[in-house]
């Protein structure tokens, strides 16, 4: 029988690999029987108190328990949305508005964000969950499921300034996870150094990857990212033998000369997505790791993680573009204008609560006017290169990208534009030197003007430069001629 | 001005919010993340004419003003 929730993995791992640990590092190991246990303990308690399908949003760190936290979401038959828990207040209360769950799971020391911006949740304590798992309830909640329901809701970046939540459907990820596990070649057993945070969509290949092939999740704290010394040493102790990163946390284990030819014995598996990967990068790792697997990926997260993928099977000059390939199994895309349009059981259903922004991007396939078919437009550009393989060629819009994450710079103008003391003010991208650049005019000083933007918008936002001008540049129309900003900007950086 | 006032300058200049001589674990406590530590590793690489490889950082030498002050000596040296 075909798999049609994600907890059939969970359960598969539970019954025939108990005792094989499914987190395993030091101070948070757990078996996959015990984290069955625990997701159907949670489960139990939020059925009790929540219709299905109902949206919960989590406020826990990167942990065993949020990942129990979210099985347990899903056993209920509801869906869940992890929040980055140092984004600003007034952006989870953004998204809780869009999202309006009916419950918050936070651990104890969020207790008092989840209150504040609650706006009529509840708010449970995941230590404070007591009860026994009720087998009746989740078997009720089970039949109840159909696999269109929602698993999770993941909030990217919106150009109006409210972030949009992606809703991805358990066929979805199973699509997903089930192409993956065969084409990444996973053995069983496998051991995944997880660098990705669970708000991010590269997490769902790491945890249910994990899960479907009975592996194990080591979460590597944050703070490693930044040791690339004692990365590699917990690389190295935790035997890790899969990692599906973002080519910037590649890059900086790279760059800092840390990989030696047999230092990693056990690394096998280099996987990445959510940037473009240098060949550089790829290339320091291939002379440290020459046995190693490596597959670049490529997707947004309306598609869930990956919708195109590339296993490096040739020799790459440094200055050379990657391919990303081609599309997944069960996945098409076509090249509308140069457009990437992606079609299949990957699709999000659309953006939660946001039918115009769902509009503007899920479309018609307008190959097929016959029946309502639907495509993804995903406003990334690509071509084919001489051999057949996708070659991405960057965005068509006013996104950009840092450390994988999505940025629209209308989000970050939103926030400037609202500030005390601007009048008025844009944000451009220089892309050669990585930097976002706000200029604004109005009273604020460089000073006060951070201040305000750090409680509207996640760090990774902030401007790297700012510049205080007398006046903005204008079109004909009156709007700000940010064509001109940047041309400015950078006649000043010469 | 002595090494300890001048880190501290660059310290302030990185992050303004971060009391930088009463707090000792600055690491350990989340206090700076990535996108600190290598505006502060430019900076002193800068402000003390030194190079700091990446790859030879641990956490301890960032927890404490103390700590990176020692670190900085200890490039000054060779």
């Amino acid at each position: 029988m075909s798999v049609r929730n994600v907890l059939t993995w969970l359960e598969d791992a539970a019954a025939s690999a108990p005792d094989a640990a499914a987190f395993d590092m030091p101070g948070c190991a757990m078996t996959w029987r015990e984290t069955a246990a625990e997701a159907q303990r949670i489960g139990s308690f939020l059925a009790a108190r929540l219709a299905a399908r109902t949206p919960v949003l989590l406020l826990m760190e990167k942990s065993p328990a949020c990942v129990c936290a979210m099985l347990g979401v899903a056993y209920a038959g509801c869906f869940y949305t992890p929040l980055d828990s140092s984004m600003p207040e007034a952006r989870m209360r953004l998204i809780g508005e869009t999202l309006r769950p009916g419950a918050i799971l936070c651990e104890e020391k969020f207790a008092s964000a989840a209150y504040r911006i609650a706006d009529g949740a509840a708010v449970y304590q995941i230590e404070g969950i007591s009860g026994e798992a009720d087998p009746e309830r989740l078997a009720e909640r089970r039949r109840g499921h159909v696999d269109t329901d929602l698993l999770y809701v993941l909030f990217t970046s919106g150009s109006t300034g409210v972030p949009k939540g992606v809703s991805i459907a358990h066929r979805s990820v199973v699509d997903f996870v089930e192409w993956a596990c065969g084409a990444l070649r996973l053995p069983e057993g496998c051991r995944f150094g997880s660098q990705a945070p669970f708000y991010f969509d590269n997490s769902v290949l790491d945890i249910y990857c994990a899960m479907r092939m009975r592996g194990s999740l080591h979460l590597i704290p944050k703070a490693d990212f930044m040791f690339p010394a004692r990365l590699v040493k917990r690389l190295k102790e935790e035997r890790i033998d899969t990692v599906f990163w973002v080519p910037s946390a590649l890059t900086a284990v790279a760059n800092a000369g840390v990989l030696q030819g047999g230092v990693l014995p056990d690394l096998r598996r280099v996987f990445f997505c959510g940037e473009v990967m240098p060949c550089r990068t790829l290339n320091l790792w291939r002379t440290a790791l020459p046995e190693a697997d490596y597959v670049n990926m490529y997707g947004p997260t309306e598609i869930t993680d990956v919708c195109a993928w590339y296993r490096v099977d040739r020799e790459f000059a440094d200055a050379d573009a990657l391919p990303i390939g081609f599309p997944c199994e069960n996945t098409r895309i076509d090249l509308i204008d140069g457009e990437i349009c992606v079609t299949g059981t990957c699709l999000s259903p659309g953006y939660y609560n946001a039918p115009e922004k769902t509009a503007a991007a899920f479309v018609r396939n307008p190959m097929r006017p016959q029946i309502p078919e639907w495509m993804y437009r995903t406003g990334d550009l690509a071509a084919y290169n001489e051999r057949g393989e996708l070659m991405f060629l960057g965005r068509r819009d006013s996104q950009i990208k840092r450390s994988g994450y999505r940025i629209e710079l209308g989000e970050i103008e939103c926030a400037l534009q609202s500030a005390q003391g601007v009048d008025s003010g844009c944000c451009v991208y220089d892309g050669e030197r990585e930097r976002i650049v706000c200029v604004w005019t109005g009273g604020a000083d460089e000073k006060t003007l951070k201040r305000q933007l750090k409680e509207r918008v996640p760090k990774y936002m902030l401007p790297d430069v700012w510049l205080r001008w007398d006046e903005l540049p204008a079109t004909g129309s009156g709007k700000i001629d940010r064509v001109k900003v940047k041309r400015i900007y950078e006649h000043s950086q010469h | 001005m002595d090494d300890m006032q001048k880190l501290l300058a660059v310290l302030v200049e990185v992050k303004d919010d971060i009391d930088f001589e009463a707090e000792k674990a600055l690491v350990d406590d989340g206090l700076i993340d990535s996108l600190d530590l290598t505006q502060i590793m430019l900076a002193l690489d800068e402000a003390f004419d030194i190079h700091i490889p990446a790859g030879e950082i641990e956490p301890e030498n960032f927890n404490s003003a103390e700590a990176m002050l020692a670190l900085v000596r200890q490039y000054q040296k060779q």
